[in-house]
């Protein structure tokens, strides 16, 4: 027998006792021989893994037929076929492990270093980065439900998720009751929410999206996002931030254990017996509010924030009215999907701006990131639209603040605590409030496109120092 | 406390989640390496968990990333070496002398090393026609598949079990040359 055929057997499991002690006395002696044995067996790992990998995608399952002869037990690929075939499927499934944990930002359900096989998850709250055994690193914000069906397949029943796929891990695919996005190496996000239609965003790369029911098949690409709705996918505008991806899980488990979270009540419960506060909307206390969002985490494991995601969404706000506020501060945290696309994101707008009524306030997120402050009718000339240090690209919670004092003419923007510029007023009129739209304003479409979580209303102006403890406060991040 | 060093400040201890992303990435490498020394995949599965949980026990030993690999090696080894003891007793293995060397040869595969063959052996296989692709998969997706093929085809096992033996030499040539094309 020739030495390649010995290799085969014994790599098959086929070998005999004493064709093994003639392949090891031929080993013994050639260099090249060894270096042969170490080569198949690469590939023989190789193809097993490729294997696998067919196998766990459906189209590629053989139809089960009875098989008529029997032959020898194919020993060798017998521990790889294992996993594949009747028990073997069983026991890839519940005891191979599929993912691990590496940063439980908040989660309480799942910790560093869980090992992560078959079973249903469940998160109340906070954020969770895996990385599965095939590479790929997934963040999961809650509330989600979801199963790993195997290392390259991820059922989620609701949640939000992004992945980051190596090129080892291409074909990962993540199945939602809508559809499915099947990668092919690439970033991009999922969104599951709990009630209506699943939306696909694609970061980077290439992306298939198959809308449950449908044969066809669409390409997404980087910048392409899609809602799954009815078996049918349609393209939508990406929201790109809307996904906590694996460079800010540290930032924000950080900020948990440094004990952010505490800090932030504690500053809240003090804002709320300031004696000019107007309103302070956390979204905590259940209070309903007229609109239209949906409620989704905030920047806490387990809080809440209002989510303003397709054109009309707002949230309706009637405080402040039936005088008039010669100091005003305005503070929200915000997380906005994108920053361009739509000329003017809107924050707060009055109603009364309408019937042009002087000193109503309109306070808003320009295309170009920057904080616009405007008192009516402060809008002509442009001296009232403030240029801020821009919003930051990428998906962060945001400390967004504008101070007005009508006496000193002037509105003051600050950025994540930080004085930004000051623009002076033609006008000391003071400001008005009253009947609101957060999110949009309904003469024009000004939608925001993201969370608030919180919002204060101070009828005093704040100074530098209490913007920048008051952002220190609630910074979810270290 | 002890006295700082003056020079060279210490790396950042590894965490938890570095040992599994470090085992992650090893794995494939660590059983490829088990496999060069133990007759069957099955035994390279349990030597690999028994591996998992010593190299868990002795993380804090670890300096940094780099080592984990050659560290890991060596636990792997001697879990191997140990299974094969319990074989020599039922079933012919390689003798020591050429476990030594095979270990030897093994020892250059690296995870990269590993990555850019599985690149090649993914292209190459793609050069395949799908029937070809079935055969070599074949020993890898459960057993009787071969005999499946082969009474699906009207052949005998025996003559499909010759052709998949020349389509691995093929395959192991064209994965060959195109490594070596991409050392060039």
């Amino acid at each position: 027998m020739n030495p390649n055929e010995l290799i085969q057997r014994y790599l098959h499991g086929e070998a005999t006792d004493a064709e093994v002690a003639e392949l090891d006395r031929l080993l013994a002696s050639d260099r090249a021989l060894r270096r042969k044995l170490i080569v198949e067996i690469g590939i023989d790992a190789g193809l097993c893994e490729i294997a696998r990998e067919r196998a766990s995608q459906p189209s590629v399952v053989a139809p089960r037929r009875s098989i008529w002869l029997s032959w020898r037990p194919l020993t060798a690929a017998a521990a790889c076929a294992a996993l594949l075939v009747g028990g073997g499927l069983w026991w890839q499934t519940t005891q191979r492990v599929l993912a691990t944990v590496v940063n439980d930002a908040g989660v309480e359900e799942l910790s560093n270093g869980a090992m992560l096989k078959g079973e249903t998850h469940s998160l109340k709250g906070g954020s969770v980065e895996l990385i599965t055994s095939r590479g790929a690193r997934i963040v999961i914000e809650a509330p989600a439900v979801f199963r790993f069906e195997s290392a390259q397949r991820l059922r989620m029943m609701s949640g939000r998720l992004s992945a980051e796929v190596p090129p080892a891990a291409k074909g990962f695919t993540v199945v939602t009751p809508s559809g499915d996005a099947v990668d092919l190496g690439t970033r991009f996000g999922v969104d599951v929410p709990v009630s209506g239609a699943a939306e696909i965003h694609v970061f980077q790369g290439e992306v298939i999206a198959k809308a449950l029911g449908n044969t066809n098949k669409q390409s997404l690409r980087g910048g392409n996002a899609v809602t799954m709705d009815g078996g049918v996918s349609m393209a939508r505008e990406l929201r790109s931030s809307a996904f906590i991806q694996a460079d800010e899980m540290n930032g924000l488990s950080a900020g948990l254990a440094a004990g952010q979270r505490a800090r932030s009540e504690v500053a809240l419960a003090a804002m709320r017996n300031d004696p000019a506060l107007i309103a302070l909307l956390d979204f905590e206390s259940g209070e309903a509010h007229a609109g239209v969002f949906r409620t989704v985490q905030g920047r806490w494991p387990g809080s809440h924030a209002a989510e303003f995601v397709k054109v009309g969404d707002h949230l309706k706000l009637d405080v402040g009215g039936g005088r008039a506020w010669p100091q005003l501060t305005l503070a929200a945290w915000v997380r906005l999907d994108r920053v361009g696309g739509e000329r003017l994101q809107s924050l707060l707008h009055t109603d009364g701006w309408k019937r042009n009524e002087p000193g109503m306030i309109h306070w808003q997120v320009s295309k170009l990131g920057t904080m616009w402050l405007m008192i009516f009718p402060g809008l002509k000339g442009n001296v009232t639209e403030a240029a801020t240090p821009a919003l930051p690209d990428q998906g962060r919670w945001t400390h967004l603040v504008s101070v007005f004092d009508a006496e000193k003419r002037s509105v003051r923007h600050y950025l994540n605590g930080v004085f930004g510029i000051e623009v002076p007023q033609p006008e000391a009129q003071p400001a008005l409030l009253g009947p609101a739209q957060i999110g949009n304003w309904d003469q024009y479409d000004r939608k925001l496109s993201g969370r608030i979580d919180e919002m204060l209303l101070l009828g005093r102006a704040m100074s530098d120092a209490d913007v920048r403890a008051l952002f220190e406060a609630g910074n979810p991040y270290r | 406390m002890p006295p700082s060093e003056p020079s060279a400040t210490p790396p950042p201890a590894l965490t938890q989640g570095d040992f599994v992303r470090l085992l992650m990435r090893n794995e494939p490498a660590l059983r490829a390496y088990s496999r060069s020394l133990l007759p069957d995949w099955h035994l390279v599965d349990e030597v690999i968990q028994e591996a998992s949980v010593t190299l868990w026990e002795k993380f804090d030993q670890l300096r940094d990333e780099a080592g984990f690999l050659p560290w890991a090696k060596v636990v792997v080894r001697f879990k191997c070496l140990s299974v094969i003891d319990r074989l020599r007793r039922d079933r012919h293995v390689f003798s020591d002398g050429v476990l030594e060397l095979l270990a030897e040869e093994a020892e250059v595969f690296d995870a990269e090393e590993r990555e850019r063959s599985m690149q090649a052996l993914r292209s190459c296989l793609e050069g395949f026609s799908p029937p070809h692709q079935e055969l070599l998969l074949a020993l890898y997706s459960g057993e009787g598949r071969v005999t499946m093929l082969a009474e699906q085809a009207g052949k005998s096992a025996n003559a499909l079990y010759k052709l998949l033996g020349r389509l691995r030499e093929k395959l192991a040539a064209c994965i060959e040359t195109r490594l070596q094309k991409e050392a060039l």
